[in-house]
């Protein structure tokens, strides 16, 4: 027998031996990962359906002013309305109920919005080669350096009109590059598997390849990146409204915020009203964080 | 005459965390006398690394000590300052090269920055009055990674400048910088290219040849390696040892089950390049460590099993052939399976 | 054979020291080279997106949907006809209504650039822009700066800390710190502002701060007014830095470096010190990002607790139709932006010499 292939074998047992201790450990933190992952969801869940079955979502009440306002104005938390009422008498849970569906509405839409850009020029680039990868990428890396919430603030105070989609157009220009960043990157080395290489070979159009053979293998990060987009926007948006510069049509959880500013709610010893939604605010963006913290988590271990 | 090196008496050292209790190392017993040169064989998973780790010191992290002792030099390291093992055990009296010598060097450090580290470390800050210590103390080392074929410039590299045999062969540099009494290496080649493989195999004989280690203690689950090296050689499966006796016995006449199926699966090749037995593996899995059986743990894949294996997990016995000790019923009256 | 031997271990001596000697010249003309060529390459490419900002703030009040001066034609109650009709003239001279857009594009960049002339402020009695805007500078960097190095370090020593011992104690402030990085700091500005102003009155608050000026009485208001929002803005933003140290020191103190390290008769504190440092040096390359986002949160921080700083003095504009002060501070906020992103680089380089080698590719 051979020195060689005696050698040859056991070194193919260690690289066997490395892998298995590797699935191991893995295996033990995914565990974790997935449990944490199913709470927030949980969480998640349990917001939504609390914004949509009816007890909780009822029309009637929602915008209900009591005859004598002043007589019903800034109720303490009671039986009847469980977080009081506002400087108008109207039931604050309400309320509080309408802007959390609002906001997640709105977080979903920018999310969507801002993750088809980021997908675009993440897919486009690798695949259409050339000037066009060097727009796309030049693009993403100059708005991944440019201050987003000046702009924000600069749109905001030259723009005369208030109006949901206004954020949201905002919102969804200015916070896209990194993920686009990421994307790309992605694309480009699974673009470089083989099986890729074969159906280039089969004459299949390239964006034909891009957007289904492609992106299916990076769904996981186009998924990370539109839940953190998700919580980012909803966030931002409370953020802009609350100072004043955001829309002032619907009733989100900015709005509310604003409102707790305007009608100067954290001064005047209501905690009742200004209390909620900042801790729906913290509720939503941690659910989401924690989400994506821990999905990413199992991602990276899947692919390592 | 001879003199023990280190001596392990019924160490039993368990992982505990969320996955459970998983019994790596479970009742071991073994004594190193200087100048052997000992192996420790087994599948991968049957507990090497974490007996080595066991052996080197107060176990960290999720290895916990669950019983037995560990002497070494006649001192019984668990009762030991941790300072003490710290300054005087490791390195001195223990040199260790860890099982992914490839990751071991910091990556942000050169080389003679990490060797001035561990001086440092070691010995204490460097004496005032003494001039161009730091050179002294590179020279010195210089020399001696000369004796491992280290070239002097390699000092100067970071180590992702450097190849894998090269890494290797630092970390053997540096961990038998004392001239310890004893080294222990874990699985040292299964990275390795074959050539690199070789060339480090003799860097080993080397070093016992000039007498920079007398004894040394080798893992590794690649017998042909270990054959070309050791004079003893220790068989371990599922936590346990199952039979120790001389590297020549171990290869020609195996007397555990076992070992049997192990020196069976290596695959053996005539040099025109036919096969000339065929490849067995060894049926089944090795037992789950997290709870394992009572009886025998080889009983599941044991060709001879007995009734009584499946209850009771045999003691030494001395086998008749080698006269040396064999955990298996077959040997229970001396007799020879 | 003796002599053969010895010559050739002689020369190999005398070789030595010359070879490693131009060797190491080389590399460092090499270093340095590449250094300047990096610094050159970072600095076009920065002043590249502080061009593409300032022609966006050029065109985007021109392009906005609705007539913007319509509202600056409204005369606001206070001012004299007069004086109306002179701030009509000098804004219509600022905005060179009159000329094709052009024109206009090439004035604007030429007063920016040879004159850093941002134009009149309607709202501070027609005072340059530039001077209000520089004004307005060191109160957002007293913020800025202070809280992006106290909060890089402190967060990363948490984070790192609870990474490396794990112990339940350090857990704990790890998690509260978590919570407070998601907790949307604008909000969390309110309830201190509750909490600490109306409440407890333990710091001013909408009274007007004084201008810099090197005696007590301006210091030690500015300083009364500075508090709060520096509190605020580093402990959101400890959060993030804690959260990253955290997952890289888990990471990091599993290397095989460090176990290898206790092997060798390493003190505790030495490998903890090497965790550290390696797992601080992948946060650098956030610092970029995250000082874009502080620069964010300060700006909507200073309007909240009315801290005359650029962000403030933008909305204080915003509210008073002053587009000449908005544009101008918005202009000044981005030249922030891209020098302090531009240093950043150029440190990081320096820091981590195979970066400076390798190069950092782009952005
Ligand atoms: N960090 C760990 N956590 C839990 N179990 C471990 C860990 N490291 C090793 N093990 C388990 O301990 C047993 C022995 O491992 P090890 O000593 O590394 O084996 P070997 O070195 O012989 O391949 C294996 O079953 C392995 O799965
Ligand atoms: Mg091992």
């Amino acid at each position: 027998m051979t020195k060689e292939t005696q050698l040859e074998l056991g070194k193919n047992i260690g690289i066997k031996k490395i892998i298995k201790e590797k699935y191991h450990s893995a295996m033990d933190r995914y565990k974790r990962q997935i449990i944490l992952m199913l709470v927030f969801t949980i969480v998640i869940l349990i917001i939504i359906i609390l914004t949509i079955v009816p007890p909780f979502n009822d029309p009637e009440k929602r915008f209900w002013v009591t005859p004598d306002v002043l007589l019903d104005n800034y109720a303490r938390p009671s039986l009847e309305h469980w977080l009081g009422t506002d400087q108008l008498g109207r039931d604050h849970l309400t309320r509080l109920i309408h802007a959390v569906r609002n906001s997640l509405g709105f977080g979903l839409l920018t999310g969507s919005m801002c993750t088809v850009i980021a997908v675009f020029l993440g897919v486009i680039g690798p695949f259409k080669g050339g000037v066009i990868d060097l727009i796309a990428s030049f693009l993403t890396n100059i708005a991944l350096v440019f201050p987003q919430i000046p702009f924000i603030l600069l749109l905001s105070s030259l723009l005369q009109i208030r109006a949901w989609w206004i954020t949201m157009l905002i919102i969804g220009l200015f916070t896209w590059p990194w993920a686009a960043r990421s994307i790309r990157s992605q694309v480009l080395t699974i673009k470089e598997r083989n099986f890729i290489k074969v159906s280039r070979m089969s004459a299949l159009k390239d964006m034909r390849i891009a957007f289904f053979e492609v992106l299916p293998n990076a769904l996981p990060y186009v998924i990370l990146a539109f839940i953190i987009f998700l919580g980012n926007s909803i966030v931002i948006e409370a953020g802009i409204a609350m100072i004043g510069l955001g829309q002032q049509n619907s009733l989100t959880l900015g709005l509310l915020l604003n409102q707790a500013v305007e009608w100067q709610w954290i001064s005047s010893f209501s905690y009742w009203l200004w209390l909620p939604p900042g801790i729906c605010l913290i509720l939503i963006y941690l659910s989401f964080f924690m989400i994506q913290s821990s999905l990413s988590k199992t991602f990276e271990q899947r692919t390592s | 005459m001879t003199e023990e090196v280190i001596k392990i008496k019924d160490l039993k050292g368990y992982y505990r965390g969320s996955f459970g209790v998983v019994h790596a190392v479970d009742g071991v017993s073994l004594t190193v006398n200087r100048g052997d040169i000992i192996a420790i064989a087994g599948e991968s998973g049957c507990g090497k690394s974490s007996l080595a780790e066991l052996i080197t010191g107060k176990p960290i992290q999720l290895l916990q000590l669950e019983g037995g002792q560990v002497f070494v030099n006649d001192l019984s390291m668990y009762e030991l300052d941790e300072e003490f093992i710290r300054k005087e055990i490791l390195c001195k009296v223990i040199g260790y090269v860890p099982q992914s010598s490839q990751n071991s060097l910091n990556p942000v450090k050169k080389i003679k920055a990490l060797i001035l580290d561990v001086m440092r470390e070691r010995i204490g800050r460097k004496p005032k009055n003494e001039p161009k210590y730091k050179e002294k103390v590179l020279q010195r080392v210089a020399e001696h990674f000369k004796k491992l074929g280290l070239e002097r410039f390699v000092l100067e590299k970071y180590p992702h400048e450097l190849s894998g045999g090269m890494k290797q062969r630092i970390v053997v540099g540096i961990s038998t910088l004392w001239n310890p009494l004893i080294l222990i290496v874990d699985e040292p080649t299964s990275a390795l290219d074959v050539t690199t493989q070789q060339r480090l195999i003799e860097t080993f004989k080397h070093l016992k040849e000039t007498g920079i280690v007398e004894t040394i203690l080798f893992i590794s689950h690649d017998i042909p390696v270990l054959a070309q090296i050791c004079n003893t050689c220790i068989i371990m499966y599922a936590g346990k040892i199952v039979e120790e006796a001389s590297m020549d016995d171990i290869v020609r006449k195996p007397q555990h089950p076992y070992t049997k199926m192990l020196i069976n699966s290596i695959a053996c090749f005539n040099p025109d390049g036919t096969a000339e037995t065929k490849l067995e593996g060894i049926p089944g899995r090795p037992p789950d460590l997290k709870n394992p059986p009572i009886g025998c743990r080889f009983y599941a894949r044991c060709s001879s099993r007995l009734e009584k294996c499946k209850e009771n997990y045999p003691p030494f016995f001395i086998s008749r052939t080698n006269n040396t000790p064999v955990a298996c019923w077959l040997y229970e009256e001396g007799g020879d399976y | 054979m003796m002599n053969l031997t010895e010559k050739a271990t002689i020369l190999k001596k005398e070789e030595e020291p010359i070879s490693r000697s131009s060797e190491k010249n080389t590399f460092q003309k090499f270093i340095s080279n590449s250094f300047l060529h990096m610094s050159i390459k970072r600095g076009i490419f920065y002043f590249v997106v502080f061009f593409i900002a300032i022609t966006l703030a050029f065109l985007l009040p021109r392009l906005v949907p609705g007539n913007v001066l319509g509202y600056i034609y409204e005369r606001p109650q206070g001012t004299s006809p007069e004086a109306w009709a002179v701030i009509i003239a000098n804004l219509e001279e600022y905005l060179g209504l009159n000329y094709p857009l052009e024109i206009q594009y090439i004035n604007f960049l030429r007063s920016f650039f040879f004159e850093f002339d941002l134009g009149y402020s309607v709202l501070f009695s027609f005072e340059p822009v530039t001077n209000i805007v520089l004004r307005a500078l060191p109160y957002t960097m007293m913020l800025v700066i202070p809280v992006l190095i106290i909060s890089f370090f402190t967060g990363n020593w948490i984070g790192a800390r609870t990474g490396y011992t794990n112990s339940k104690k350090d857990k704990v402030f790890y998690y509260i710190f978590m919570v407070l990085q998601t907790a949307p700091f604008f909000w969390m500005a309110y309830v201190f502002l509750d909490i600490f102003v109306l409440k407890l009155n333990w710091f001013p608050w909408g009274q007007s701060v004084p201008n810099w000026a090197w005696d007590w009485d301006a210091i030690s208001t500015i300083f009364d007014h500075f508090w709060l929002p520096f509190i605020i803005l580093s402990l959101t933003n400890i959060g993030g830095w804690a959260t990253g140290a955290h997952a890289l020191m888990t990471y990091e103190k599993g290397e095989d470096y460090i176990s290898y390290g206790r092997k060798l008769g390493f003190s505790d504190n030495k490998l903890r010190k090497y965790a550290y440092r390696n797992s601080m040096l992948p946060q650098f390359t956030g610092l970029n990002l995250r000082f874009n986002g502080l620069i964010g949160s300060t700006l909507i921080t200073e309007i909240i607790f009315r801290f005359p700083g650029l962000g403030y003095t933008m909305y204080d504009a915003f509210q008073n139709f002053d587009y000449a002060l908005i544009i101008g501070s918005f202009i000044v906020t981005i030249l922030v932006v891209v020098i302090g992103n531009y240093l950043i680089d150029m440190s990081y380089g320096i820091l981590d010499p195979r970066i400076r080698v390798g190069g950092k590719g782009e952005a």
